[in-house]
């Protein structure tokens, strides 16, 4: 490496004006990215925050109302309130954004991020009333910093190494650099290096100052780690277009050739690429049918809607507030349609997680596919970085379930036996709180993305240095 | 003349080996898309028919029932794709598959495609319409980028126009030669997708046969064809107008990734900043306090019943609900019914008018992004856009109604006193016909789409008008 010849080059570039602008362009492209992504960080957080603190909240009142009654030293009155009732509780649970989602919005805009967990809860349904958001949003997809960094990216980079040397040649100076004692390959190798410095500098820079400026905290657990690793992917995925825009300049066509060549490889890895491997791989490995599925559902749910009508053995099982006053106690009703539901769980549940299986395992096949592209290797990598990807829901829904579990075993004991609660008793009811995945898990998933976006680098790179041996230096 | 110019640039451009190529490569990608688009289809049609037959089968074999159980067990309604979608899935797998018709409840839709597939779906489907809204203009940049200032720097700009060929006619010539160079790509593709419209239309039910669908594909056709000749028109006035012919694909390129990859991301930015999406979390909250407190916040729910039962009991002219002639438990959810259906009414229009005005926002924003509007268009011929969704939806919610109030007057008017023991039978269920849904025509698709259309029609005017300006001012040399 030549620093002269990067000094240089440097040199030069400052004086060119058209260069100048083209950095302003994605200095600005990177920072409105940052800027969205963490508005909808902040947004989510805010969004979750607020429910947290009402489920929260709900709780407190009921526990303060008891306190208050049992202080009060007077018998509880009867009926007794529903802050004493084991019955109507339920937790709001909530899947808080990801410290670094700002990097990337990922899937978080399409999955659901609360669910109501009460003795009810269908583990198979958790999110039932939580599909709707406008789809046409959903299809544009987000201008956050992950779109930027993917699509945009590898313009900038091609716009500052389509005429690396084929600039040069056509200028004449080629021949004049070249007869002095520095070989083709090291001048290019200094060239390279300068751009990659130069545009990595812009695109970790504006990322983490943007990041600094939301406001994020550093210090949490495994932040750190995560941006090293961003810093890796962004490093990884600038190499690979680098390395092909020597490999293209390394053939020694006109500057105007390049620049279309490197234009359409772009537009065949990152545009074409991606949407025709979803076509071939959701043809070759088409993913179950969710009509069945809802059939299977209707199936259990018409069962045991049969099978409540004998154990309810009256319509209202649906509708206790019709009941004739005194007639039916609350309690036993519960424990009845709790029964009930059990039991439609139990039809359901085998259903839903071979469902589960099925799809994953589909998923798992099409996945493959992604390392034909690198744009869809890096969104998958900047996903899991940012936290907004699908391992970290099926995380969520994973402890949703474990919680539903726990939630059960707190408040059906106390149902059946028809408990009466204590101010004390709120102390010990469940709470949900997220886990995030272990980092290492995390640094794990990544890592086989990013040797998917070096794998092709070092031949490409090869490949270029071998064509660089026959390099036409003249006209 | 002008032909003769056509049938010149018409030929040159056929013996370039690198339209050879590009075309080659846009028909077999427009064929794969064709091809895999269609089976998908046939294969979700044939799904769709047996759940939805499944699910008709259960309601009426659901044996003996109380009518409200049965209201409460309720239906599915299986949203359908139109004949022509398999052209355009449009925002389909960002919206549910299938919505249950359960009493109380105007449930959304559930089971997202999108949510079911990998975060390569999320850089989209190659379907006939990705190709044709972005890689064919990309086709018509590279055969247009150079015609005038390619033949300024080669110098026979100037030899032409000094033996006397008008500009404008030369102007007209390469539009006309470039125009016919697609079409000879773009008619055997035309006929390719009637070919598939027709193997498409095979089993589909007889509303939404060939003869339904031609007129969405013809519009869908024209849409395509005035979004190409803008593109025609544009290439021609930047080529005109600008320097050298890699100055003139430098810009035309920059235009095609503004206006195909970074307008769109950023209008759906904007429509979301000034038409904020409620919470789902927002909307079930608001649901849940209006069913309790009453729409306006007067009224609550013991009042409601309170009030309704004395009005009943004065109709009937009785004081106790025992001695009214109709089963008072069947009156009252009817009742309750149709206030909750009040209360969806207005927060599901509040809800659905918010993603209408930031879709119109995106329309508008078309103004930026041709391909805006065209997707719009493309969208809504397809019969795959929120607009038609909305018209599912509510046809949906209207049967849903019937079949409670259906349960209900049968609770009402039969079971007398007998509330825990009446039950119905399949002569009840059988009384709630199948759901039947009609596509609207392609009509009511174009009066949905009027923005749109006008924009895309601005743009082919403001483009031709520009290459007449480039035209007048461009430089011999």
């Amino acid at each position: 490496m030549n620093t002269r010849i990067m000094k240089l080059d440097l040199r030069l570039w400052r004086a060119d004006r058209t260069l100048w602008v083209i950095v302003m362009l994605f200095v600005l492209l990177f920072g409105y990215g940052v800027f969205n992504g963490a508005r909808w960080t902040q947004t989510r957080a805010r969004q979750v925050a607020d429910l947290q603190q009402r489920a929260d909240e709900t709780l407190a009142k009921s526990r303060a109302e008891l306190a208050e009654l049992e202080n009060s030293a007077k018998p509880l009155p009867t009926p007794a309130p529903a802050a004493a009732l084991p019955t109507g509780k339920n937790y709001q649970a909530v899947l808080p954004p990801a410290t670094l989602s700002a990097l990337a919005i990922g899937q978080s805009d399409l999955y659901p991020y609360t669910a109501t967990i009460d003795i009810y809860a269908a583990k198979h349904a958790l999110f039932n009333f939580y599909e709707q958001d406008n789809p046409l949003n959903l299809l544009a997809g987000r201008f956050d910093l992950a779109f930027v960094l993917i699509f945009l990216f590898p313009l900038l980079i091609i716009a500052l190494t389509y005429n690396l040397l084929s600039a040069e040649r056509e200028g004449g100076t080629l021949q004049l650099t070249l007869a002095q004692p520095v070989t083709l390959r090291a001048f290019v190798f200094s060239k390279v290096t300068m751009r990659l410095l130069v545009v990595l500098a812009l695109a970790v820079g504006v990322s983490l100052l943007g990041i600094l400026l939301s406001r994020t905290s550093l210090t949490g657990n495994g932040t750190l780690a995560r941006l090293l690793l961003f810093v890796v992917a962004v490093t990884a995925y600038a190499l690979f277009w680098f390395a092909l825009a020597i490999l293209v300049n390394a053939f020694g066509k006109s500057s105007i050739v390049n620049a279309v060549a490197l234009v359409a490889l772009w537009l065949l890895l990152v545009v074409v690429a991606p949407s025709l491997l979803n076509l071939f791989a959701n043809a070759m490995h088409p993913v179950p049918s969710r009509l069945e599925y809802v059939s299977k559902i209707r199936e259990a749910d018409n069962y045991t809607r049969s099978y409540g009508q004998k154990l309810l053995a009256e319509f209202y099982g649906d509708h206790p507030e019709l009941t004739p006053e005194g007639k039916l106690d609350l309690n036993d009703f519960t424990v009845r349609f709790y029964t009930v539901r059990q039991e439609n769980q139990r039809r359901v549940l085998p259903a839903a997680e071979q469902f589960d299986e099925q799809l994953g395992k589909q998923q798992r096949l099409i996945n493959a596919y992604r390392y034909l592209s690198p744009a869809v290797v890096m969104q998958d990598t900047l996903n899991d970085i940012a936290g907004t990807s699908r391992a970290r829901q099926q995380h969520f829904v994973s402890q949703l379930h474990t919680f539903v579990d726990r939630w059960q075993e707190h408040f059906v004991p106390l149902v059946f036996r028809k408990t009466q609660l204590r101010a004390s008793d709120y102390d010990a009811m469940p709470r949900f709180q997220f886990q995030e995945e272990a980092t290492a898990t995390i640094a794990r998933r990544v890592t086989f993305g990013l040797l998917g976006l070096l794998a092709p680098t070092p031949f490409i790179g090869l490949l270029a240095f071998m064509k660089l041996r026959r390099y036409p230096v003249v006209g | 003349m002008i032909f003769k110019i056509a049938r010149k640039e018409f030929l040159e451009m056929l013996r370039d080996g690198r339209f050879r190529y590009a075309a080659a490569i846009v028909f077999v990608l427009l064929a794969v898309a064709l091809l895999i688009g269609v089976s998908h289809y046939r294969q979700a049609t044939e799904q769709r028919r047996t759940a939805q037959t499944f699910d008709q089968q259960q309601w009426l074999q659901q044996g003996e029932r109380n009518p409200h159980s049965a209201a409460h067990f309720g239906k599915y309604a299986f949203k359908p794709a139109s004949t022509i979608s398999f052209l355009d899935r449009g925002v389909n797998s960002y919206l549910g598959i299938a919505v249950w018709l359960e009493a109380h409840y105007q449930n959304p839709f559930r089971y997202r495609p999108a949510e079911d597939a990998t975060p390569l779906h999320r850089f989209g489907e190659l379907t006939v319409a990705v190709v044709l809204q972005l890689l064919l203009p990309l086709l018509i940049i590279l055969l247009t980028f150079a015609a005038f200032a390619g033949e300024r720097e080669q110098g026979t700009l100037r030899q032409l126009l000094s033996i006397g060929v008008k500009k404008n006619d030369l102007a007209a010539g390469k539009a006309l030669g470039v125009s016919g160079a697609l079409l000879l790509l773009l008619i055997p593709a035309t006929l390719l997708g009637l070919l598939a419209l027709s193997f498409a239309a095979a089993d589909a039910d007889g509303a939404s046969g060939v003869g339904a669908s031609g007129g969405r594909f013809t519009l869908m056709t024209l849409s395509y064809l005035l979004y190409f000749g803008a593109f025609v028109a544009l290439a021609l006035a930047v080529s005109a107008s600008v320097k050298t012919a890699r100055m003139a694909l430098i810009v035309l390129l920059a235009f095609w990734i503004i206006n195909g990859l970074v307008l769109p991301r950023a209008a759906a930015d904007f429509a979301q900043t000034v038409y904020v999406t409620p919470s789902y979390s927002q909307f079930w909250d608001n649901v849940n306090r209006d069913m309790k407190e009453g729409i306006d916040g007067h009224d609550p729910q013991n009042q409601r019943t309170e009030e309704a039962k004395k009005m009943l009991l004065a109709q009937y002219n009785v004081s106790k609900v025992e001695d009214l002639p109709i089963n008072f438990a069947g009156w009252s959810l009817q009742q309750g019914e149709e206030y909750g259906n009040q209360v969806f009414d207005k927060r599901y229009n509040e809800l659905w008018e918010r993603f209408a005005a930031q879709n119109r926002l995106q329309e508008t924003s078309a103004a930026l992004s041709p391909l805006l509007a065209v997707r719009s268009l493309s969208m809504s011929f397809a019969g795959t856009d929120f607009h038609h969704h909305r018209h599912f939806a509510n046809d949906a919610e209207t049967y849903r109604r019937m079949l409670n109030k259906i349960m209900n007057e049968d609770l009402m008017l039969n079971a007398g006193n007998a509330n825990r023991s009446y039950t119905a039978n399949e002569t009840l269920w059988s009384r709630v016909p199948d759901f039947q849904y009609q596509l609207p025509d392609a009509a009511w698709a174009l009066r949905t789409q009027l923005v749109s259309v006008m924009i895309l029609l601005l743009w082919f005017i403001g483009t031709t008008l520009f290459s007449l300006f480039a035209l007048r001012r461009m430089r011999v040399e």
